[in-house]
């Protein structure tokens, strides 16, 4: 748990203080020294434009590690009030909400976001966009069954019969009971994001040159996989640490919360 | 596109995990990155851009020919000759034969031709139709076919050689592509394969390899990995940066410069890009060499100083200049105003928004490179990469300064058609509405001029007007880099990327 934790600390100190960090300007264009092998001035190499990758690492992080953060807030808060509009709305608002949400579930995410992406053309607007409307449903699936049970609970039903608006009883009775279920599915959530943000950007629908991003540094490599391999491993390798950190501080926070309630 | 390309990358792999390598003994499997033909089962040669495959298979043949220096030369036909402004007769060579055996005759030319005009046939092509701007056509006994143009058109040889204009016979189940040339066409999937087997009685004797395959390749990258898992026996446009080594693993490397030309539309309407002096600042402190190094190894392209391939065909003697000192004069000269690290042009920042499309590698990283080339002069550039439409789009709008395209210059060979679309006032693709009285007037006078000493004084002034004018900005000539199995001999790279495989194509004992 606590390697988890400090693992996952350690890609939220590089998101926040990757600029400060980086050794060189990312955008620092060096011909002389393209696609250069890790050495004593380059730690990790230069890529085809003889830019330091480690630089483009750390400021990268920001980037996907950023937007993942924002897009799974954004799908958070998006879920939890739909979810709360089907579980305290009658019936009417529940079925039409909730076929909504199977409606938006029925499509597969990532091609959703594509098709999003691709319509509205490549920038880091269109990839917020595209991945915060596929990225909402599950958290309105659990908002709405965890309200769902909520909903016949005596302190909840006094709230109601006491006048207080749904607004309040949302507020004071609700989301305190689902913060911890929601906590755990927004870990799962914010490492599905990252993936989905590598995976828009090396479909060259990421963020637009010369900005570094992960997955836009892995489609810039694949031409190079051949001839200098370690371009696309470091960036493949920082999506697949910083995933697996984030889906491991899941598991344990699950575990934890579990453990708590039996 | 780019969802589009990389399903059909899924669909090469599961194909090719199912698909032998050589389905055939001596066959040529060939992955390319660009394999567009319509979506029929039998992809007319005449409509759209089909014509490049099967004349690059050589399934089919045109009448006349570009070779390997760009020179005209007469390919099904004898000769060709002008008897007035509009007319020209052209004289088949003798005992020409379609795949399914019968005479290529004078009417079977006109009757292969004529569909290109008929809007509702497959073979229907309004950009060939007007590069041909028949008025009609007519037979003057077997051999020879005259044809009537509205108006006097020197490029008429040369749209002769556009791919598009195939003589072919009468189709059946047999031979539905019924062409000429040394390989008979089999089968077309699109984006996928295309298959063609060797056509024993071709007039200048049998082909040297039995069948040949193309099949589509998603980028380079997998293409290189195909070729090394021995999927492929050749591949085109192999990734500069592996060259060297796979060269050093015993594959054959080719590799030429074309006449495929990477250059920036400008926005001569509106914005910066607008003054002369800017877009000439701009277009000299390009490091072309710089770009090509990094971006293409050193070996997949020639600095460009004007629009045709240096030393080939109808390039004129325009040096390529880098030259950051002068940029700045220029900028000056043009009334910008240097504050800090920054110019301010008409009491603004000189800002350039660079837009490109993403389905040729080498794009986006040029327009990297010139972004950090302008800022390395104190020019703010903002890159945008996305669909050619969208780049398109964005500079005939006034939304973008700069549109980063690559297209070949001279696919007839002809030097007016291409830039006819692109720079005349009302041209076609002048997305940059660029507009200059004297340049409309010059390739009006080098359609209109048929003596070819004159013609090419007036293409040499054009591509001055270029230089000077920066209509638009080359950066470099593509040299394709290709690669093939060790024994491929009959092969060579050709400028117009139009020829592939000939006759003489085949694998040595």
């Amino acid at each position: 748990m606590r390697s988890v934790l400090a693992l996952a600390l350690i890609f939220i100190l590089l998101a926040v203080l990757g600029p400060v960090l980086a050794p060189y300007d990312p955008a620092a264009i060096n011909i002389p020294n393209r696609l250069g092998p890790p050495s004593a001035d380059w730690l990790l190499g230069t890529d085809a434009l003889g830019r330091d990758i480690l630089s483009r690492l750390l400021h990268g992080a920001r980037w996907s590690l950023g937007l993942a953060f924002l897009i799974s807030v954004i799908g958070l808060c998006i879920g939890t009030v739909v979810g709360l509009v089907a579980a305290q709305g009658g019936k009417l608002a529940d079925w039409s909400v909730m076929r909504t949400t199977d409606t938006f579930l029925a499509f597969p995410e990532l091609v959703a976001a594509v098709v999003i992406a691709g319509l509205l053309g490549a920038g880091t607007g269109t990839l917020i966009l595209a991945l915060s409307v596929t990225g909402w449903m599950r958290y309105a699936r659990v908002v709405r069954g965890i309200g769902l049970a909520l909903k016949s609970r005596g302190y909840v039903v006094q709230a109601k019969l006491a006048g207080m608006s749904p607004l309040v009883i949302a507020h004071r009775h609700y989301i305190p009971a689902m913060m911890p279920s929601l906590i755990v599915v927004w870990t799962g959530m914010f490492a599905h994001t990252i993936l989905g943000i590598s995976a828009l950007g090396f479909l060259g629908f990421g963020v637009q040159p010369p900005t570094a991003e992960w997955g836009t540094m892995l489609l810039d490599a694949r031409i190079h996989i051949r001839s200098t391999p370690l371009q696309m491993i470091w960036p493949g390798l920082a999506v697949a640490i910083s995933v697996l950190a984030i889906n491991l501080c899941g598991d344990a926070l699950r575990d934890s919360l579990a453990a708590r309630n039996s | 596109m780019t969802l589009l390309k990389n399903l059909g990358f899924a669909a090469l792999l599961a194909f090719s995990a199912a698909m032998p390598a050589s389905a055939r003994e001596n066959s040529l499997t060939i992955s390319s990155g660009f394999l567009h033909f319509s979506t029929a089962d039998v992809p007319d040669p005449r409509a759209g851009y089909n014509g490049w495959i099967s004349n690059q298979t050589g399934v089919t043949e045109t009448l006349m020919g570009i070779d390997y220096d760009l020179n005209l030369y007469p390919r099904l036909a004898e000769s060709i000759e002008q008897s007035a402004p509009t007319t020209w007769r052209v004289t088949l060579r003798e005992g020409l034969t379609f795949h399914d055996g019968a005479p290529v005759t004078a009417q079977a030319v006109i009757d292969s031709i004529a569909p290109i005009s008929l809007e509702g046939h497959t073979g229907h092509n309004t950009r060939v139709a007007k590069l041909l701007d028949l008025a009609g056509m007519s037979a003057d006994g077997a051999r020879a076919v005259v044809f009537e143009t509205n108006k006097p058109n020197a490029a008429f040889p040369w749209t002769l050689s556009d791919p598009g204009i195939a003589i072919l016979g009468a189709s059946s189940d047999e031979f539905p592509i019924n062409a000429t040339g040394p390989y008979v066409f089999r089968e077309a999937v699109p984006e996928q394969l295309y298959r063609a087997e060797a056509n024993a009685d071709y007039r200048l004797g049998p082909p040297g390899l039995a069948e040949v395959r193309v099949v589509f390749a998603a980028d380079p990258a997998s293409a290189a990995l195909a070729f090394e898992a021995g999927e492929t026996d050749m591949v085109i446009n192999y990734p500069e940066t592996d060259f060297e080594r796979i060269k050093g693993t015993g594959a054959l490397g080719f590799s030429a410069p074309t006449a495929r030309l990477y250059f920036y539309t400008v926005n001569a309407a509106s914005g910066p890009m607008a003054h002369p002096l800017v877009r000439r600042a701009v277009s000299i402190a390009i490091d072309r060499q710089g770009i090509v190094d990094a971006v293409l190894a050193g070996v997949g392209g020639v600095p460009a100083g004007t629009v045709f391939p240096a030393g080939k065909g109808w390039a004129a003697d325009i040096p390529v200049t880098f030259d950051m000192a002068k940029a700045e004069a220029l900028l000056a000269e043009a009334g910008a105003v240097r504050e800090g690290d920054r110019w301010m042009l008409d009491g603004a920042v000189l800002e350039i928004d660079i837009v490109t499309y993403s389905s040729r590698a080498a794009l986006a990283p040029t327009a990297e490179l010139t972004q950090a080339f302008l800022q390395a002069i104190g020019v703010k550039a903002n890159v945008r990469v996305g669909e050619y439409g969208t780049g398109n789009d964005a500079i005939a709008a006034g939304d973008a300064d700069m549109f980063l395209q690559a297209w070949v210059m001279t696919p007839q060979g002809d030097p007016g058609a291409v830039l006819e679309t692109l720079l005349k006032s009302d041209g076609g693709s002048n997305s940059g509405r660029y507009t200059n009285a004297e340049m409309d007037k010059l390739l009006e006078d080098g359609r209109l001029t048929f003596d070819q000493d004159e013609r090419a004084r007036i293409y040499d002034k054009v591509q001055e007007i270029i230089a000077s004018d920066a209509a638009l900005i080359p950066v470099f000539h593509v040299s394709q880099v290709n690669v093939a199995k060790p024994g491929l001999t009959g092969y060579a790279v050709h400028p117009t990327e139009t020829y592939w495989i000939t006759h003489e194509t085949r694998f040595s004992e």
